[in-house]
């Protein structure tokens, strides 16, 4: 049979068709926009939250790397990552020693360390915000912050300029001339001074026990496997710490909410398509029978509706890449400036990855899509065209009884819409899933961030010991044990107590220890000389029995509340009676690598003041609030009564401040000014929960505000699902609403009927939300819940938010039924479907 | 002597179309009795089931009144309409008008619920029995038969005991023998429940079946516009 070329008819009869039914069409090319809108929005503002997410941590820890191998590495294991694909950049740090005091600062007590070219000029690099001078190259040249000078009294100095310090490494103590190389500052921890390699080399520091490997790995995602992959090909020792950063850890999860959440985009997308498209057909079934009719093959036909639909999805994906392009680089930042949040930071980044997803994703959803109703539309007949009625056609499927309700619908009139709403959802279970999942899980982004949000808030945030909210400790102490000062005065407490935003006030009190027992500090005394590598134990044996003094320890007395606190922290829980009564003592951990039960019930007597005390020591704490000191010997604590016993007048050590709520601010600075008129003001140690706070939003902020781009996006995924969903299932529905009504429902009824349905969608994707939205809140929270914060919900927020879902829920359908119905009586609407 | 239950004055329906005016029914004025079987028959587009729609109330007159059972329905509003045709008027309609996803119990018993009435099960019953879809009750209209399916309108129109029966080409989508049955059914179930009966037909056999015989064109009654008028 000879070929004619039928291409031009059917493009012909194609670009009638969508002429015709111009408004058909505008609502498939519509979601078809929508959809690569959404698509493409959701996977750059995802890709956006995940760079981020790497620059939060970046601030936090002060590098941009994924994974620290910590206690040494050996030149094997750094090359094996060198070589490694998956990794993009490997760094090193390594402590360096610590200055013990400058000439304008004797207890500056600040870390030395020294980082590769590959830490300090890429990994550092983006946590940097200044940087003057250059990178330490002689051994006496210093990389310092304004931070680390302040700690170390040369406030003011600058590059070039010179200090004299006492520094410790591991060959001993030396003092000697550093001159200030450069000055950094940046996020992360500014307090260590960098020094040069020669330095380094000449500290008697290993990199085989000391240093530390960054590692960065070249993709923002990465599984599980890679990274045990990766720390099996390192063959660790036991003392040596391989750990990735939770960012790392988790990104699968992030990449797998991102592909879940654009699976139920497309989903989306794929049934409004669907469901027009049905509609569509089923509403030109004689239309397609006459083409048939007259000699239309099914093939032509099928050409004749395909084309139509490639037309749409083109010109749909393209203008929503362009919308989602201009929604996300120009409108976006633009709404969250007017909701108050601060877009400085945000860059939203293109990549061709993302752009070719969403075409492929939009286009793949409308060919399938279509593939059903394209289907229908070959199978019609020309003699099943004639007395078609759309109605027949939506049962489809498998036909079965109706579940038999011999009592009718329901006996009671509430019932009867519920039921008949019930009906509707669960007539097209695919669609009302996917529009309670839509919801739920606009919703559930909402709650999550919102969640997140309000935990990292002001009085949430890290729970410091005692739950203080500020914590100030006297600095003053030396390796001499005359050298603590009493630089918190009892009037200091007095005054600060009295204050009016101060809740409570613990204090911390101690005394300067000799200790007696010599099984005790020869036990000590090896456990600290096997640490410090530069020691002999022998020497410091010798040292300590000809001049105990030189080992002396601390005994710091607390109050009967701070023991119940510290009791509750200790593993193996003390006897109250026994400790207040002064049998036994608390030691704290004195660094080494020894296990706490080593030091359980060992007898320890010790010297002040001319008394002597026995006690036992009871247990172990790791609690760093009860350090401070820099007594070489052991710290114990014991009842203040007991401090008391052994001393007249013992120093203040410590105060642990709690303000009353909502004084936070005001309180602080108010302390501030009393602490600041102590000459010993510099020789403080504090540790503020609202400066942590600062730096914990800080870091947050940028984050947090993707991530309110994120759940907007996706609220208005959810409605606009929902806008859609309801209004293909209405417009199937006319018909059979117009016969309720021809049989006596009134339009208040139907209203109520409709509003009834919305309200179940809603009520459904508030029960995921409350359940599982919560399980997912909560695992998420965890995940990020680095500070501890304790979790807690926004509840006005969320009832806000629930309330606008079940009132939009309610409206939609109403709405869209009356605007479908206008003015036309019942009897209009039959004829339609005649 | 039986009263008059349905009685239009002046009843006109005008549509506007392409720049003119359609005029579906124009001044109609007819009588109807207690328990009367009406036919209407006339030419497509003679104004039947307009008036049929009129009757009803599901469409409003442009000008004219409708009363039945006392009520006029030209001074009702929307709300009230709606009342009057769960409570005073059954329709069976020529494509059945089933719900579809509803069972034929359910489709039954639909005007009684939307009324919030108590369901008369024993009435519901009854009709299913009569109407011979008794075992048909739980299926879903896409499941029988064209004749069947009109039975099941029937039902529904009948189970809220309305005053008046209307029924626009009840026959038209069904063969002869099911087309007999179903009037037939109409005309003993009316009979039992002292309703009265419109119905719309262009089939002469059909309309024959009546007790009277109106006969529309162009919007007006040509013949038989009261009770007096011979069949």
């Amino acid at each position: 049979m000879l070929q004619n070329n039928n291409q031009a008819i059917i493009g012909k009869l194609a670009e009638n068709g969508i002429r015709r039914e111009k408004g058909k069409f505008a609502v498939l090319l519509f979601s078809v926009i929508l959809a690569s809108f959404l698509l493409f929005s959701v996977f750059t503002a995802g890709e956006t939250w995940l760079k981020l997410s790497r620059l939060q941590n970046t601030r936090l820890y002060g590098a941009e790397y994924d994974i620290v191998l910590a206690n040494g590495f050996t030149k094997e294991q750094r090359e094996f990552l060198l070589e490694n694909d998956k990794v993009e950049s490997v760094g090193i740090q390594t402590y360096a020693g610590y200055i013990r005091g400058t000439e304008l600062d004797e207890t500056a007590d600040t870390g030395l360390l020294w980082c590769d070219e590959t830490f300090w000029e890429k990994q550092q690099l983006p946590a940097r915000t200044d940087f003057r001078g250059h990178y330490p190259q002689k051994y006496d040249e210093l990389l310092v912050t304004e931070d680390a000078l302040e700690k170390c009294g040369l406030k003011g100095h600058d590059v070039g300029d010179s200090f004299t310090m006492t520094y410790e490494d591991n060959r001993g103590v030396h003092s000697g001339n550093f001159v200030i190389s450069g000055i950094w500052d940046g996020f992360g921890d500014t307090s260590p001074v960098y020094v040069s390699r020669e330095f380094f080399e000449k500290a008697g520091y290993d990199l085989s026990a000391q240093g530390s490997l960054c590692i960065k790995l070249s993709s923002n995602f990465v599984l599980p496997r890679t990274i045990d992959k990766i720390e099996a090909g390192l063959s660790l020792s036991d003392r040596q710490s391989f750990q990735p950063m939770g960012y790392i850890e988790n990104s699968w999860k992030v990449l797998l909410g991102i592909i879940g959440l654009c699976l139920i985009i497309v989903l989306s997308a794929y049934l409004l398509i669907y469901n027009i498209l049905y509609i569509s057909v089923a509403g030109r079934v004689r239309y397609y029978g006459l083409l048939q009719a007259l000699g239309m093959t099914k093939k032509q036909l099928k050409a004749y509706v395909s084309r139509q639909m490639k037309w749409i999805a083109i010109a749909g994906t393209g203008a929503g890449i362009l919308i989602g392009a201009a929604g996300i680089w120009l409108i976006l930042p633009h709404v969250l400036s007017a909701l108050g949040i601060a877009v400085e930071n945000i860059r939203f980044s293109f990549s061709p990855a993302v752009f070719l997803i969403t075409v492929f994703a939009s286009i793949g959803a409308v060919l399938c899509g279509m593939r059903t109703p394209l289907l229908m539309a070959c199978r019609i007949t020309p003699q099943e065209a004639c007395g078609y009625r759309p109605e027949k056609e939506v049962a489809s499927g498998k036909e079965r009884p109706a579940r038999r309700r011999t009592k009718g619908i329901k006996s009671h009139r509430k019932s009867f819409y519920f039921s008949m709403a019930w009906m509707q959802i669960r007539k097209n279970k695919k669609r009302s899933a996917v529009v309670f999942l839509s919801l739920a899980l606009s919703l559930s982004v909402f709650y999550c961030m919102t969640t997140i949000i309000q935990s990292q808030g002001e009085r949430t945030v890290a729970d410091n010991y005692l739950d203080s909210d500020l914590t100030v400790r006297n600095d003053t102490t030396t390796e001499e044990i005359d050298s603590l000062k009493p630089a918190l005065t009892r009037k200091t407490v007095r005054e600060i107590s009295g204050l009016e935003g101060v809740k409570e006030v613990h204090v911390m009190e101690g005394v300067p220890v000799t200790v007696l027992s010599e099984p005790f500090m020869k036990k000590y005394i090896r456990g600290y000389t096997d640490y410090v590598p530069y020691t002999s134990y022998e020497e410091e044996r010798e040292k300590y029995e000809a001049e105990p003094q030189t080992w002396y320890g601390m005994l710091k007395g607390i109050d009967e509340d701070e023991f119940s606190y510290l009791n509750s922290t200790l593993g193996d829980k003390v006897n109250s009676e026994d400790f207040l009564t002064g049998k036994t003592a608390v030691m704290l951990y004195p660094g080494f690598n020894l296990p706490e039960e080593d030091w359980q019930n060992e007898q320890v007597e010790i010297e002040a003041e001319g008394k002597t005390l026995d006690m036992t020591v009871s247990a172990v704490t790791y609690e760093p609030y009860y350090g401070g000191t820099r007594n070489l010997g052991p710290t114990l604590i014991v009842s203040r009564s007991i401090l008391q016993e052994i001393s007249q007048d013992p120093v203040i050590l410590g105060m642990n401040i709690r303000y009353a709520e909502g004084f936070e601010k005001e309180t602080e600075e108010k302390i501030m000014t009393i602490l600041s008129d102590s000459p010993y003001y510099d020789d403080f140690y504090m540790d503020s929960k609202l400066e942590n706070m600062k730096q914990v939003q800080a870091s947050q902020e940028d984050m947090m505000q993707v991530g309110i781009a994120i759940s907007l996006l996706l609220l208005l995924v959810g409605i606009l699902n929902y806008v859609n969903t309801m209004t293909c299932n209405i417009q199937s529905r006319r018909l059979t609403i117009a016969i309720m009504e021809s049989l006596g429902m009134s339009g208040k009824q139907t209203r109520k009927l409709l509003m009834g349905e919305g309200l179940l969608y809603g009520a459904g994707a508030v029960l995921i939300t409350a359940t599982l939205g919560t399980m997912v809140t909560y695992g998420c929270f965890q995940a990020m819940n680095y500070m501890g914060a304790p979790f807690s919900l926004p509840v006005m927020r969320l009832l806000v938010a629930t309330l606008l879902v079940l009132v939009i829920c309610a409206a939609v359908p109403v709405l869209i039924h009356d605007k479908m119905v206008k003015e036309k009586s019942p009897v209009e609407r039959l004829r339609e479907f005649e | 002597m039986e009263k008059t239950i349905v009685r239009t004055e002046g009843l006109k329906k005008y549509y506007p179309a392409c720049g003119t005016v359609v005029k579906a029914l124009d001044g109609v004025n007819l009588e109807i009795r207690e328990r009367e079987f009406v036919s209407v028959i006339g030419k497509s587009g003679s104004g039947k089931s307009t008036l049929l729609h009129m009757l009803g109330g599901l469409d409003v007159p442009t000008e004219g009144r409708v009363i039945v059972d006392g009520e006029d329905l030209s001074k009702m509003n929307d709300e009230q309409l709606a009342v009057f045709r769960r409570r005073k008027a059954g329709f069976i309609f020529q494509q059945y008008n089933l719900i579809p996803d509803l069972s034929v119990y359910d489709n039954i018993t639909l005007p009684q619920e939307l009324d919030g009435a108590v369901i008369d099960r024993d009435l519901i019953d009854d009709l299913l029995k009569v109407l011979g879809i008794e075992e048909k009750k739980a299926m879903l209209p896409s499941m029988l038969s064209g004749g069947q399916q009109q039975r099941v309108a029937i039902a529904r129109a009948l189970a809220m005991k309305p005053a008046i029966i209307l029924a626009d080409e009840p026959t038209g989508n069904l063969d002869t023998a099911a087309s007999h049955d179903v009037i037939g059914l109409i005309k003993v179930l009316a009979a039992r429940y002292q309703q009265t009966v419109i119905l719309v037909t262009h089939d002469q056999d059909i309309a024959q079946l009546g007790d009277r015989i109106i006969q529309m064109g162009d919007g007006k009654v040509l013949r038989g516009s009261d009770f007096h008028a011979a069949k």
